[in-house]
């Protein structure tokens, strides 16, 4: 036994992880150990099956009872593998009758009923010992691992029951009615030989081995896992192992600075040696879960209707058409409404003041205000009143907006607010008639000398305007 | 080797870099901390039913009654695990006699959320029946989850401290450093050996020490005598208490 080589992580443990770590060492080789499991029980089993073919009622009882022996290989096995050297099945095959026929009569009766069946198998196997010695070692091991033993035992034997009939029931309703009890016969008259089919008695029994397979090996590797830290506690295993290390470490140290001296050579090798360690420890390092690369397959679940179920469900297509008729419509209608709501409000679009005007006549040019209900009705003797009164630019003024009123609204001459006098005169030589315009020339020469030159002008120019004055109704236009 | 060593910590890498160890509980345990719950939960029923009847029953009927019972143990078969998981001990009652609670994946508490999908998923791990999914499941994941762990990504951990030894034995050896720099584990090694070299037969101690003979230099008592003093100097460099001078013919270990 090498403790370095242990493939087990040994520190004391509280019994129940103890129990844990035999269940991780089994879940590591439960390959191997299922095929021993299957080489070396079900050969027994077919043999059992065979003996009691007339009463497969008994076969279950007999499994159970068998239980002893099937713990030996998968325990040869797990004992070698933790400590480094996994036993190859040609070994263990050859070491499967020793161990079967050792402690044959003990284990199947009296030690049979033991509660610490698992926890004493490792005493009993591995140690060697024989008759009272090995009762007196069992003794002193259980004195501190003895209650977590028979607790193991009876949580694994109620997981072994809980899996069975979790097994029966859930399969229960997959079995040909013929297979079937005849249940409410059971209850009645009480007669098992009648009313339970032999098939469902077959069937139970091969869930019962199903079963054992499944658990009875964790049973066993929990409790030799119990046993190692049973020892580990009571001879401190775990000490030792790493003391062994230190001293290997330490010692080995020495080795190397000897081995240095003594081969100038050495040193390559040693390089060459490491370099090949190096690809193996990377690949050692990339098996660790961390570097494991995780993928997210998401799939869509897409129910799919069989074809001849959709002529039963009404055609719903009329309900599309109307939709879309209805969303036009809807489209429509509000075109339409913003419509006429922008022709009724259009004047929120238009400056305020300027009404419907018949002309697009400007209503103000150059500042003055040319509306003609600005103007008096009599624009003559509103222009000789002010004259009277001294006030000449205000004369001159009336004349020239009256004038300009007119030929804005009447004659049409194309006058925009922004145009000079230079401009307005232009377009009423352009557009006037004869006397109008040469009126009109007089007129804004009085005024662009009165309002802009601030000169006087004579009374008798004055009279002349007003006596000239052309923009009168004539004749049928009043 | 170094990648198949069993063990039952197992190691989480948390988002920011750190390893934690888990110390997960596999089935074994669990299943007695479950039968505990399950006792707890038809005791409940028991008591509650004798209750209605003499209280209950008189005033709204049978049918009510039977209703209201009904409904009480909805709530207990779905929510029990639910409201002592996602408290403050994360732990039913069954788990807490076992000293058992459940975690997060990540170490801490499990949440509300989390705690609400490993309990609604116990409909999955019964399937088909009595557990057999769960139970299969526990055993064959290295974290020991069954199905509904898996998803709400917890575990079920030890909920105490590792048992540290008392050590109240009197080690009559003089302090001395190690004559070699040792490494994080060889002195982990050593303090284990000082804390429970106490309990072992003394031709065990005498052995230990004489596997660590390349660092102590000498064979035999003396050795123990040498290796007791490193372990000791590594508890407290200091020599903050006095302690007792090696005497002549004195046993080594006093308790």
């Amino acid at each position: 036994m090498r403790l370095e080589d242990m493939t087990v992580v040994l520190r004391p443990r509280q019994p129940w992880e103890a129990v844990d770590l035999g269940c991780a060492m089994v879940r590591r080789d439960f390959g191997r150990l299922l095929l021993l499991w299957a080489s070396t029980v079900f050969p027994l089993w077919a043999a059992v099956c065979v003996l009691l073919r007339s009463a497969p009622e008994w076969i279950p009882l007999v499994v159970w009872w068998l239980k002893p022996l099937y713990g030996r290989v998968p325990l040869y096995f797990l004992s070698r593998a933790a400590f480094g050297v996994r036993p190859g099945f040609v070994e263990t095959w050859k070491a499967w009758p020793r161990l079967w026929l050792s402690n044959f009569l003990p284990a199947l009766l009296w030690r049979r009923f033991s509660f610490i069946r698992s926890f004493a198998m490792p005493a009993q196997m591995l140690e060697g010992l024989r008759g009272s010695a090995a009762n007196r070692r069992v003794k002193t091991l259980a004195m501190d691992g003895g209650g977590s033993g028979s607790s193991l035992s009876y949580a694994f034997s109620k997981i072994e029951l809980v899996a069975w009939l979790g097994l029966m029931w859930g399969t229960y309703e997959l079995l040909p009615e013929s297979a079937q009890p005849d249940w409410n016969g059971l209850y009645q008259a009480f007669d098992i030989e009648n009313t339970i089919p032999d098939a469902f008695l077959w069937w139970g029994a091969a869930c019962h081995m199903i079963v054992v397979s499944l658990v009875e090996p964790f049973y066993v590797g929990a409790g030799f896992a119990l046993y190692l830290n049973c020892r580990t506690r009571i001879e401190g295993w775990d000490v030792e192992l790493a003391f062994r290390r230190m001293a290997t470490r330490l010692s080995g140290a020495a080795a190397v600075l000897i081995a240095c001296f003594a081969f100038s050579g050495g040193q390559a090798i040693a390089q060459e040696a490491e370099g090949k360690d190096a690809a193996k420890v990377v690949k050692e390092v990339l098996k660790d879960p961390a570097f494991e690369v995780h993928k997210i397959k998401t799939k869509e679940w897409v129910p799919e209707f069989d074809a001849p179920d959709l002529p039963t469900v009404p055609k719903l297509d009329f309900l599309g058409v109307i939709g879309e008729v209805l969303f036009w419509l809807v489209i429509v209608g509000l075109v339409v409404w913003l419509v006429i709501y922008l022709v009724n409000n259009r004047q929120m679009f238009v400056t305020r003041g300027v009404s419907k005007a018949p002309v697009r006549a400007p209503k103000v040019i150059m500042g003055l205000n040319i509306t003609r209900e600005s103007l008096p009705d009599d624009i003559v003797a509103a222009a000789r009143a002010a004259w009277a009164a001294g006030d000449f630019k205000e004369a001159l003024s009336l004349l020239y907006r009256g004038s300009l009123s007119w030929l804005v609204t009447r004659r049409h001459v194309p006058i925009s607010d922004s145009d000079t006098e230079e401009d307005c005169l232009v377009h009423v030589l352009k557009a006037g008639e004869k006397t109008e315009a040469s009126y009109f020339k007089q007129l804004t020469g009085a005024w662009v000398q009165i309002a802009y030159a601030v000169l006087p002008v004579s009374d008798e120019e004055m009279k002349s305007l007003c006596d000239q004055w052309p923009f009168v109704e004539k004749g049928g236009e009043a | 080797m170094a990648a198949a060593r069993a063990d039952t910590l197992q190691p989480v890498e948390l988002a920011d870099g750190v390893e934690i160890q888990l110390r997960v509980a596999g089935p074994a345990v669990r299943s007695m901390a479950y039968t505990i719950d399950l006792l707890v939960r038809l005791g409940i029923y028991l008591v509650v039913w004798i209750a209605a009847i003499f209280l209950v029953l008189p005033g709204l009927g049978m049918e009510l009654t039977a209703g209201l019972m009904l409904l009480f143990m909805f709530f207990m078969e779905w929510f029990y695990n639910v409201i002592f998981e996602a408290g403050a001990r994360g732990a039913t009652p069954g788990q807490r006699s076992m000293k058992l609670r459940v975690m997060s994946m990540t170490g801490g508490p499990v949440t509300l959320a989390q705690a609400v999908m490993r309990n609604f998923l116990r409909v999955v791990d019964f399937m088909p029946a009595l557990y057999l999914t769960g139970i299969i499941c526990m055993l064959f994941t290295k974290r020991f989850q069954r199905l509904g762990d898996l998803v709400a990504n917890t575990v079920v951990t030890y909920a105490d401290p590792p048992p540290a030894p008392v050590a109240v034995t009197e080690i009559r050896a003089e302090r001395r450093a190690p004559a070699q720099v040792l490494t994080r584990e060889e002195q982990a090694a050593l303090l284990q050996f000082i804390e429970r070299a106490p309990l072992w037969a003394d031709e065990r101690r005498i052995e230990l020490a004489a596997v660590a003979e390349p660092l102590t230099q000498a064979p035999g008592v003396e050795g123990l005598r040498r290796l007791c003093g490193m372990a000791l100097w590594l508890q407290e460099p200091e020599e903050k208490r006095g302690t007792p001078p090696p005497l002549k013919g004195a046993p080594l270990f006093r308790s």
